[in-house]
C-alpha cells in the first residue's frame, strides 16, 4: 500500500477539501453497493485489510494514519465472482478524509512537490483499476473553470498530463513549441495561438505542470524570451520569468533588444550590428531572429493586438504586451488640440488680462505666487516621472505614464498663466517661450505620423528639441525659484 | 531596458541638453546679464543700475540663514530670516529718493488715523505701489485717494469744479491728472479740470510706458546710493 509518509501533505488542507469521516472500532469502511470515485487519507487510527472467502479471513494488511487508499471497484466485482470479499475494517477509532476528482487540482496546487503527488495519484490510481495504465486511458480527467478562467480538461495518464482548452479555436493556425529530452524520457509538446497556449502535453516528470495549466485557463501570454527558454531547456517559468536577458554574452536583454527595434534597428543585422546581441557565441541568434520576426508581425497587426489585449486587462504579462503593442503609437489629436488651445489662451492671458481683480491681485500676492509657482513645479517633477521610470528600467510602467505625461503636458501652458501675469522679461521670457514651444512640440509627437518607419525616424528628430527644452525649462524653472528666493521671496 | 543602456544610447541626445541649459544658465549668472533676472524687467531709472545697489547682502552666512528658516518653519524661531539678500524696505528707496518736497512721505501714514488706508493700499510702504521688477512705474491700479481725502474740505476753492463737487460724484479718477503724488516734479495744478492731463498720458507714465507728464523733477535723484540714516 502506498503511503503518504514521503509526500507531505498537511492534514488541515486535507480536510479543508474534502469529506471527514469517523469509524467506530470493528466498522467496514468501504460502502457495500455503490463503491465511489474518492480517494481516501488516513488522519489517525488504524484500518486493517481483509479478504472473506468461504468463511475464511484472511488479513491482507494494515493501514495507519499517512496511508491513504480508493473504493476497490474492480476488486470488488472480481470478488463477487470468486466468492471472495476485500473489506476494510477500522481498528480502534479510525478517521479519514475523502477527496474527490475534481478536488485534486486544488490539492496538487498547494504542494511543493506536484510531480510526486501526481505519481502518487497515478499510482493510487493504477492500483485501483488493477491494470496496466497507458496514456491511451487517462488515470484522472479533471474539468476546471473559475470565475474568469477558461473551462480546460486535464488528463493524468500514466506518464502524461494532457492539458487542453474547451474553447473553439483553429489549431490550424497554431504553433508548436516542442522540448524532447531522450536521456530523461522528457518529452513537452504546447500549441500556441496567438501567444497563448491552447493545450499541452506533457511527457515525463515536469515541475511547471500547475504553472502551465495556470497558464492555460488564464490565457496567459507568453513572452517572446519564455517561448525562445521552452524550446531551449523545457521551462517556461523558470529563470525565464526572473530574468529578461536574451543574450548573454553581451547582457542585452529583451527589452532592449525590442526598444532597438523599435528605433528602426528592424533587421537581425541591424540589431547585431547596434547593440552585439548574437556576435559572442551565437547562441541565440535564433532567439534575436524570432524576435524580429515577432515584431514585425506585431507591428503590422497591432491594431488587433491592441483590441485583443484590452480585453484582458489583469494579466501582468498582458500589461507588458500592450505596452509592447504601443510601439506604433494611436495618434492622440485630443492632446494635440488641448496643447495648441492652452498655448491660445495663455498667449491671450499674458497680453491681456483675463479673469476677475480679485484673482489677479490673490495671483500677484506672495501666497498666490507660492501656491502657483509650487504648482508648476509640481507640474514639472511629475512630467520627469516618465523619463525616469524609462531611464531607471521600468519600461512598461512609463509605457503606462505616456498617456498621462502627454496629456498633462498639453495643459502646461495653462499652469504658466496661472502663476505669469505677463510674459516677464529676460529670463522668464526666455522661459514663457520654451515652455509654449515644448507644449507644442510635445502634443505634436510621432503618434501623429502614420507607419511605424516614419514614426521612428520623427521619434528621433522630435526628441532633441523636446529633451533639451525639457532640461532648459527645468533649470530656469529651479534658477528662477532661487532667484525669487535669496531676492526678498515671491 | 537598462538605465545604463538607455542612457548610452542617449548620451548625445541629454549631454547636448544639459550643456546647453548649462550655458544658458552661466550666460544668466555672468554679471553683466543679471539685468535679466528681474521677472518683469525694470522701471527705466533703474535699469542702469546693479542688483547689489538695492539688494544688499543678508545678515550672516547661507548656511545660518537656512538654518534659520529652517528652524522658523519648525517653529523654533520666531521670524525667519533673509536668504542671501536682504528685504527691500523704504530706507533702500529713500537712500537715493528722499525728497524735501514729498508731500506723501510715508512716515506720515503711520499715524493712527491712517490705520485703514495702511490696511487697504499700504501707503506706508514704497513696495505697495512701486513693486519693482514689472517693468511699470506704479503697479496699484484704481482710485486709491478717497481712502484718506474722502472727507477733504478746502475753504476758497479755486478750481473748477471744485473739489467738493468732484469728491461728491466719487470722481477720484481725476486726482492724478492734476496732482503729481509725491510732488517731485515742476507741474503745477492747472484751475480747470479742462486744462488738466489726460488721463491715458498719466497711466501711460505710471505702466512705464511715457515720461512724465508732469514735467522735470525738481529735484534729481541721487545718482549713488547714500548711506542710511
Amino acid at each position: 500500500m502506498q503511503t503518504l509518509d514521503q509526500y507531505p501533505i498537511d492534514s488541515a488542507l486535507l480536510q479543508d477539501i474534502g469529506t471527514l469521516t469517523s469509524y467506530a472500532d470493528g466498522q467496514s469502511t468501504s460502502p457495500k453497493d455503490n463503491p465511489d470515485e474518492q480517494i481516501h487519507f488516513i488522519l489517525s487510527g488504524h484500518a486493517e485489510i481483509e479478504r472473506e472467502t468461504s468463511g475464511n479471513t484472511e488479513l491482507l494488511g494494515t493501514l495507519s494514519s499517512g496511508d491513504a487508499y480508493t473504493e476497490l471497484r474492480a476488486n470488488q466485482a472480481a470478488s463477487h465472482a470468486n466468492s471472495s470479499r476485500i473489506t476494510m475494517r477500522a481498528k480502534g477509532e479510525l478517521q479519514t478524509v475523502a477527496i474527490a476528482p475534481s478536488s485534486l487540482f486544488k490539492l496538487t496546487a498547494t504542494t511543493s512537490q506536484t510531480d510526486q503527488f501526481t505519481t502518487f495519484l497515478r499510482d493510487m490510481h493504477g492500483r485501483r483499476h488493477d491494470k496496466q495504465l497507458t496514456d491511451e486511458h487517462p488515470l484522472i480527467v479533471t474539468f476546471f473553470r473559475g470565475s474568469e478562467q477558461l473551462p480546460i480538461m486535464v488528463q493524468y495518464g500514466s506518464n502524461t498530463i494532457t492539458v487542453e482548452t474547451q474553447q473553439n479555436c483553429d489549431k490550424a493556425t497554431s504553433k508548436s513549441l516542442v522540448f524532447i529530452d531522450q536521456e530523461h524520457s522528457i518529452e513537452r509538446r504546447l500549441q500556441v495561438i496567438n501567444r497563448r497556449i491552447i493545450s499541452a502535453h506533457l511527457t515525463g516528470p515536469c515541475c511547471e505542470t500547475l504553472q502551465i495549466i495556470t497558464a492555460i485557463c488564464h490565457q496567459q501570454s507568453l513572452r517572446h524570451i519564455q517561448r525562445a527558454s521552452f524550446e531551449r531547456s523545457g521551462l517556461l517559468f523558470g529563470r525565464a520569468m526572473n530574468s529578461d536577458y536574451l543574450c548573454i554574452c553581451m547582457r542585452l536583454t529583451h527589452s532592449q533588444l525590442k526598444s532597438e527595434f523599435e528605433n528602426g534597428h528592424d533587421s537581425v543585422d541591424a540589431l547585431r550590428q547596434q547593440t552585439g546581441a548574437a556576435t559572442a557565441c551565437g547562441t541565440c541568434l535564433e532567439c534575436v531572429q524570432d524576435l524580429v520576426d515577432e515584431l514585425t508581425h506585431e507591428s503590422n497587426t497591432s491594431d488587433t493586438s491592441d483590441t485583443t489585449n484590452t480585453s484582458d486587462t489583469t494579466n501582468t504579462t498582458l500589461a507588458h504586451d500592450q505596452a509592447d503593442a504601443k510601439g506604433q503609437l494611436a495618434p492622440d489629436f485630443l492632446s494635440l488640440g488641448v496643447g495648441i488651445v492652452a498655448c491660445v489662451i495663455t498667449l491671450i492671458g499674458l497680453s491681456i488680462p483675463l479673469g476677475s481683480e480679485a484673482f489677479h491681485q490673490w495671483q500677484a500676492s506672495s501666497a498666490g505666487r507660492w501656491w502657483s509657482g509650487g504648482a508648476f513645479l509640481c507640474f514639472l517633477g511629475y512630467q520627469w516621472w516618465m523619463p525616469i521610470y524609462r531611464w531607471s528600467g521600468g519600461l512598461a510602467k512609463a509605457d503606462s505614464l505616456r498617456h498621462t505625461h502627454r496629456r498633462i503636458g498639453a495643459c502646461m501652458p495653462l499652469l504658466l498663466l496661472f502663476h505669469n501675469t505677463s510674459y516677464g522679461a529676460g529670463m522668464l521670457s526666455l522661459l514663457t517661450v520654451a515652455v509654449l514651444l515644448h507644449t507644442i512640440i510635445g502634443v505634436a509627437d510621432s503618434s501623429l505620423i502614420s507607419g511605424q518607419q516614419r514614426q521612428q525616424t520623427y521619434l528621433r528628430v522630435w526628441l532633441f528639441p523636446h529633451i533639451l527644452l525639457a532640461f532648459l525649462i527645468t533649470v530656469l524653472s529651479l534658477y528662477h525659484v532661487w532667484v525669487i528666493l535669496t531676492h526678498g521671496g515671491p | 531596458m537598462s538605465r545604463k543602456h538607455l542612457l548610452r544610447k542617449r548620451s548625445g541626445l541629454i549631454i547636448a541638453s544639459v550643456v546647453l541649459s548649462l550655458w544658458f544658465l552661466i550666460y544668466f549668472l555672468v554679471p553683466q546679464n543679471e539685468h535679466l533676472l528681474s521677472p518683469g524687467g525694470s522701471e527705466s531709472c533703474h535699469s542702469p543700475m546693479a542688483c547689489a545697489e538695492c539688494h544688499e547682502p543678508a545678515a550672516g552666512t547661507t548656511r545660518q540663514q537656512i538654518q534659520a528658516n529652517i528652524k522658523h518653519w519648525l517653529g523654533q524661531r520666531k521670524t525667519g530670516a533673509d536668504l542671501v539678500t536682504a528685504t527691500i524696505n523704504n530706507d533702500d528707496c529713500l537712500a537715493c529718493h528722499e525728497s524735501a518736497n514729498e508731500v506723501h512721505s510715508t512716515h506720515r501714514f503711520m499715524e493712527p488715523r491712517f490705520a485703514e488706508a495702511r490696511a487697504a493700499i499700504g501707503p506706508h510702504e514704497c513696495r505697495s505701489c512701486h513693486s519693482e521688477h514689472s517693468g511699470k512705474r506704479v503697479e496699484v491700479r484704481g482710485n486709491f485717494c478717497y481712502h484718506c481725502h474722502d472727507t477733504l474740505e478746502i475753504i476758497d476753492d479755486p478750481v473748477m469744479p471744485s473739489h467738493a463737487e468732484l469728491i461728491q460724484q466719487q470722481r477720484y479718477d481725476t486726482c492724478l491728472q492734476c496732482h503729481d503724488y509725491h510732488r517731485n516734479h515742476l507741474h503745477q495744478p492747472p484751475q480747470k479740470l479742462t486744462d488738466a492731463l489726460r488721463l491715458e498720458r498719466i497711466q501711460a507714465y505710471l505702466d512705464g510706458q511715457a515720461d512724465s507728464p508732469y514735467g522735470d523733477k525738481r529735484q534729481p535723484y541721487q545718482k549713488t546710493r547714500q548711506p542710511t540714516p
